[in-house]
């Protein structure tokens, strides 16, 4: 599920709007009044009217992963750097890609976030300090779905 | 707007300089490079049609540089010691 935020990344952290939407089965990303179908997710970058070259804000709270669902939603940049480049941005863990839609970067950066977060586990005791800090922020949100289902009731 | 001027090819060339570890992600690649035995950072190498790098460019990037000194590096008039003397300085080493 993804859903999108006007949010004013270029000034202080306050949210300029705040629009939340939340679908049952499909992305979903509602920007300012206006529904926008998840198939043109990329309409997002330009329709924002806060949008600056930080891009707009969304939210994830789904990887489409097999192996692992979120603690929480996380929160990242979509800017548009040309007609047919697209560059999502997870901040928090310094994490970005680029696609020739919007679509297909946040596709990779899905698939990137559990990728190295496996990868970073499995290389623990020889990271240095960006990867140090990109496994604890991964490790915050990122939960093995097996893990939540022993835990479970 | 313009495109990034980091194509596949350049982060081909970075890559190979490093002598970075390949991963597959998807259709697309992560690189690992490391330093004195110590992984320092990952990058992602994407097999797209057009193949623009954006997400490796600027201080958020991957290659935590502007696209001057990533293009510096990929065309060999920035050595890996000058790379890693500048994420020294950059406090991200």
């Amino acid at each position: 599920m993804t859903y999108v935020t006007n949010y004013n990344l270029v000034s202080t952290a306050k949210p300029v709007l705040f629009f939340f939407a939340v679908a049952e089965q499909i992305p979903v990303i509602y920007q300012s009044n206006n529904y926008i179908h998840p198939d043109n997710i990329s309409i997002a970058a330009n329709a924002n009217p806060f949008n600056s070259s930080d891009g707009s804000v969304i939210g994830i709270s789904d990887l489409g992963s097999d192996k692992y669902h979120l603690r929480s939603p996380i929160f990242i940049t979509l800017r548009q750097a040309a007609d047919d480049e697209y560059v999502v941005s997870f901040g928090e863990a310094e994490i970005s890609r680029s696609g020739e839609t919007a679509k297909e970067a946040l596709d990779w950066l899905k698939s990137s976030l559990v990728e190295l977060y496996e990868l970073f586990k499995k290389q623990r005791s020889h990271l240095g300090l960006l990867p140090q800090k990109q496994l604890r922020t991964l490790e915050k949100y990122l939960v093995a779905k097996s893990d939540s289902k022993t835990s479970s009731y | 707007m313009s495109r990034s001027r980091i194509l596949k090819r350049q982060a081909i060339d970075i890559a190979k300089k490093f002598k970075a570890d390949i991963n597959p992600d998807g259709p697309h690649e992560i690189a690992s490079v490391y330093h004195e035995g110590t992984l320092v950072l990952t990058f992602g190498i994407s097999h797209g049609k057009k193949g623009g790098h954006g997400h490796l460019v600027g201080r958020y990037g991957e290659l935590k540089m502007s696209e001057t000194k990533i293009m510096a590096l990929a065309s060999c008039s920035m050595s890996i010691d000058e790379y890693f003397q500048e994420l020294k300085r950059m406090g991200e080493l």
